[in-house]
């Protein structure tokens, strides 16, 4: 009887768990498709997209296919996977689907993870929604971008590491595909895997080795990694990168701060709090200010254990003022569930629009296949992937010497006023079109109507307005007139 | 003193300050600043449509404001039993008056002395920046600091029932009604840190209560001010107010400064408080119940002072708030200051010149205070928009159609949309206005530059059609017309105390 009662709360739990995660994560595609004709959300959604679908029709390429300075292409696993369910579904229903798909995998995987440390149901239960309604976490998993891949690897490695049966020799690939990334990544692997295991010591050893020797050949061929930001020096700098509420894109919830403040005010009374995990959260902390801050996906794991545990620990407290006790913690869970919404309404309504994609869809449409399109490089991934056409350099940080001067010379074309420096650069890289996008209009480029590049193609003859709509103006550039 | 003479002078007091208001007050027809007149339009559209207006089609040429309408909802009700104009000059005075009778009931809860009280109470009538700043303006503060100090009454008895709910109801007031409610949030945070390193119990109640303070205001400001601390990030802080501007409201606090605006009296009795209740060894030593209670009171007011002290330092709170908030709690600690200084005189040779004394310091700060105050006040209502002004900004509509934008000083803003009800290029309302350097940069130029075609592009790019040139903006640039007038780009269309200048070029 009482092991029925037992299945029968498992099965609950499982039940709710599953059925919240599906909710949640198809929010986005669900509105993307009814209001942005299926088109996903983000720009590095259409590098993505685009890779996917040339690695599986031709092959891993050695260069950027589609820019004019040759940019070298990193292999990403993820793009086959991507561009095989491409195929099946097609690529822009696919590239909204998956990162719903993986968040659920992932969160299915988190919650079996957590019953080390939360062996209680209920506990382990409120700890998986805390990630599920984390800003990071939703961020991660509502763009089809590498981090969702990586997060959905880790945690499905060391599930199955975690596992009793056959099935445990199955992390040693997922596990292995870190290698393809960042190095941090598999240091953080090793560390999880050192963190977490207990009994299952030759397969995480088989692993810590091959992750181990993956840092090691990258350290030796690669060099130690450069840091991002020194925030010690800005101390703004942290804020804004740290809190979801005040813009920062993989940011965390001020109130699921609050709620971790208090849980390790308790955890640290009751001596709950090992030596391990303060290494790996100082690991992890260090790693999203100085390195990226999407490691705070990592990081998130802890804060949101730890805020569930602040989170359960004040409901059991005994107040002298019991109603503020309740307005207290309705006010904390419409903090964190804040956080989260903002963060999905934010995604939702993100750009490309309808609009912007008519524009693309104009080019090509109406231009020959082989002509070269400027615009802002960080609207570079959509056009490539929209227009099939080539854009001079695409929206990652430049690299080599070459990738600088082309960086520098887009931008000093966009703020240029004079027709002989913007028809040199044009000349140069064999610039056709020019898109101007709304968006840089309104601080991304320029603050106001007529500044820079703007001047030059409203009054100059060079330019030929094409196509025009509420986002996007396509110019062509007329070079009989020179 | 007896119980009956002690009402007799408080209501003296309270009678003689709020005369005082209404005699500055109603000395101008008009408020002394331009953002009264900002609340008085929220106040009188609310009174049409029943809302606020969230989108003003006027200020910046239309934007967005980002406001709690509480206190516009507020005016808006209590002046429908009367004249507008009235009620808004009389209403904030009564509410800012108010402070004195809390002031009594608060620092006689603390010291338990009635003659401390109303000695702290007559001082609070007659501090100089909260005098010039709640007179002739349409404030928040006006309502917001009574009402701070009232929940301080209550919070300081929170274990009493009756107080819990008071505390309840006014913090979430405080909350909607004033973000800078939260200098004093911070401060009952610093209080009860305060008490940690002194060994002393903070109430739970008292925990309890902070803890959903601050949870309620941060909830409320975030969901309230989301879009623009994504847009301005930390630079919310300074409201977005650009580079040029800041130091007209962020600067540097020092000791004169203080003294002018605080007064001698409780600027000197507070600081000795917070030294000998924070460094004197003698105060933390003691151990008795009575002395106890008031180092409690007294931890609760430099909580708030450190906090108000370290937002000015760092310039990240507006000069005047927080002089305001920094001015009103040394008075009450000048409460204890002055009890301290009185019973120490008891036990010297000096005692029987108390009274003597006691008349020093009242004169002292009559000079120091009360005099300051008049002062300002009379230079406040001097700096008022003068009639003529008003008289040409009311007639402007008869030469601008209602969809033309008139550029003007930034100072000059409010005036131009409540007046004559036109589109300016800009106002001091800076939050979620996204060009806010370049739009004072062009305005600057426009005053200043010596080319028509300059101007005519500065025009241009904000579709603006006229060029207001007020008293301020003369003396301000040194200008009594545009160098680059004429009859072709530039045509003088009005000249008197303000010109008038209409934009004919493309």
């Amino acid at each position: 009887m009482r092991q029925t009662t037992e299945q029968k709360q498992k099965v609950i739990a499982w039940t709710l768990l599953l059925l919240f995660a599906i909710v949640l994560l198809s929010i986005i595609p669900f509105f993307r498709f009814a209001q942005y004709g299926g088109n996903p959300a983000g720009g590095i959604s259409y590098y993505h997209m685009r890779m996917g679908t040339y690695v599986i029709e031709n092959g891993i390429p050695e260069f950027d296919p589609a820019t004019v300075i040759e940019q070298e292409y990193n292999f990403d696993p993820f793009h086959i996977v991507l561009g095989l369910m491409g195929k099946m579904i097609g690529i822009s229903t696919a590239a909204i689907l998956l990162p719903s798909l993986l968040g659920i995998i992932t969160i299915v995987c988190m919650y079996n993870i957590l019953q080390i440390q939360f062996p209680i149901r209920k506990q382990r239960l409120l700890v998986s929604i805390f990630i599920l309604i984390s800003p990071i976490f939703l961020r991660v998993f509502t763009e089809i971008t590498t981090p969702a891949w990586i997060s959905t690897t880790m945690a499905l490695g060391i599930f199955c590491l975690l596992q009793k049966t056959k099935i445990k020799w199955a992390s040693i690939p997922l596990l292995s595909l870190l290698l393809f990334y960042d190095m941090f990544h598999s240091v953080i692997a090793v560390l999880f895997i050192w963190l977490i295991t207990k009994k299952e010591k030759k397969v995480a050893g088989i692993i810590s080795c091959i992750l181990g020797g993956g840092i090691l050949v990258k350290l030796i061929t690669g060099g130690i990694p450069r840091l991002g930001q020194f925030p010690f020096l800005k101390p703004m700098y942290i804020v804004q990168t740290f809190f979801a509420d005040i813009g920062a894109t993989y940011g965390f919830s001020l109130f699921a701060i609050i709620l971790t403040v208090i849980g390790i005010q308790y955890m640290w009374r009751d001596h709950e709090i090992k030596q391990k995990s303060i290494a790996l959260v100082v690991l992890l902390f260090a790693l999203t200010i100085f390195i990226n801050p999407f490691y705070g996906v990592y990081l998130n794991i802890f804060i949101c254990a730890i805020a569930a545990t602040g989170f359960l620990r004040l409901t059991k407290k005994e107040w002298k003022m019991e109603k503020l006790r309740n307005i207290t913690l309705f006010l904390l869970i419409l903090g964190v569930v804040y956080s989260g919404t903002a963060v999905v309404a934010k995604m939702t309504t993100s750009s490309p629009t309808e609009e912007m994609i008519e524009g693309l869809s104009w080019i090509k449409e109406n231009t020959d296949n082989d002509i070269t399109v400027l615009s802002s490089p960080s609207f570079s991934f959509l056009i490539q992937e929209q227009t099939e056409r080539k854009v001079v350099i695409n929206g990652f940080l430049a690299r080599g010497e070459e990738e600088r001067e082309a960086r520098k010379d887009i931008s000093d074309i966009l703020g240029s006023r004079r027709i002989d420096k913007t028809m040199g650069i044009v000349d140069k890289y064999g610039i056709d079109y020019i898109i101007i996008f709304e968006e840089m209009k309104t601080g991304k480029i320029w603050d106001t109507e007529g500044q820079g590049l703007q001047f030059l193609l409203e009054n100059g003859v060079n330019f030929k307005k094409r196509f025009e709509n509420n986002k996007v103006t396509v110019w062509e550039v007329v070079r009989d007139e020179l | 003193m007896e119980k009956k003479q002690i009402y007799v002078l408080l209501t003296c007091i309270i009678v003689v300050s709020f005369a005082l208001r209404l005699y500055f007050a109603f000395s101008s027809p008009y408020f002394s600043d331009d953002t009264s007149y900002w609340h008085l339009r929220q106040i009188e559209f609310i009174k049409d449509h029943a809302y606020p207006q969230f989108n003003d089609p006027l200020s910046f040429s239309g934007r967005l404001f980002l406001f709690s309408p509480i206190f516009h909802y507020l005016f808006a009700f209590l002046t429908y039993i009367g004249s507008t104009w009235y009620l808004t000059k009389v209403l904030p005075n009564l509410f800012a008056t108010a402070l004195i009778p809390i002031i009594y009931v608060l620092v006689n809860e603390m010291t338990k002395s009635r003659q401390i009280a109303v000695f702290t109470a007559c001082i609070a009538a007659f501090i100089p920046i909260y005098f010039v700043e709640t007179v002739n303006a349409l404030s928040v503060r006006s309502l917001s600091i009574p009402l701070t100090f009232l929940f301080l009454y209550f919070f300081y008895n929170i274990q009493k029932q009756k107080n819990k709910t008071w505390c309840i109801v006014l913090v979430c007031i405080l909350i909607f009604l004033d973000p800078a409610s939260l200098v004093i949030l911070l401060g009952l945070v610093v209080y009860l840190f305060l008490l940690k390193i002194s060994y002393m119990e903070a109430k739970k109640e008292e925990k309890e209560f902070i803890f959903f303070s601050l949870l309620l205001a941060l909830w409320f400001y975030l969901l309230l001010y989301k879009s623009s601390l994504v847009r301005h990030g930390i630079e919310i802080l300074w409201q977005n107010i650009p580079q040029q501007m800041i130091d007209k409201y962020y600067f540097d606090i020092t000791i004169i400064t203080s003294i002018y605006h605080i007064g001698i009296v409780p600027l000197i009795f507070g600081l000795v408080v917070v030294f000998f209740a924070l460094f004197e060894k003698s105060w933390r030593v003691n151990e008795h119940q009575h002395h106890k209670e008031h180092r409690k009171a007294i931890y609760m007011i430099i909580g708030i002072i450190a906090v108000a002290t370290m937002l000015l330092w760092f310039k990240m709170i507006e000069f005047s708030v927080g002089l305001l908030y920094l001015s009103i709690l040394l008075v009450i600690l000048s409460g204890f200051g002055y009890m301290e200084f009185h019973e120490y005189l008891q036990k010297t040779k000096a005692k029987r010149w108390s009274n003597w004394i006691f008349t020093g310091v009242f004169l002292l700060f009559i000079v120091s205070s009360v005099v300051p105050t008049v002062h300002y006040s009379n230079e406040r209502i001097a700096s008022t928009i003068t009639t003529k002004e008003v008289a040409f900004l009311r007639f402007l509509p008869e030469i601008a159609r209602e969809e033309d934008v008139v550029l003007g000083l930034v100072d000059d803003g409010h005036y131009i949309e409540y007046f004559a009800g036109r589109k300016t290029v800009a106002d001091t309302n800076f939050l979620q206005i996204q060009d806010t350097k370049q739009r004072l940069e062009d305005i600057n130029t426009l005053f200043t530059t010596q080319s028509k075609i300059v101007a005519t592009r500065i025009m241009n790019k904000y579709n603006a059609k006229y060029i207001y040139i007020s008293p301020t903006a003369k003396k301000l640039y040194g200008i009594d017309y545009l160098s680059y007038e004429d009859n072709d780009c530039f045509r003088l269309v009005y000249v008197g105390d303000v010109r008038l200048y209409e934009s004919t070029c493309k």
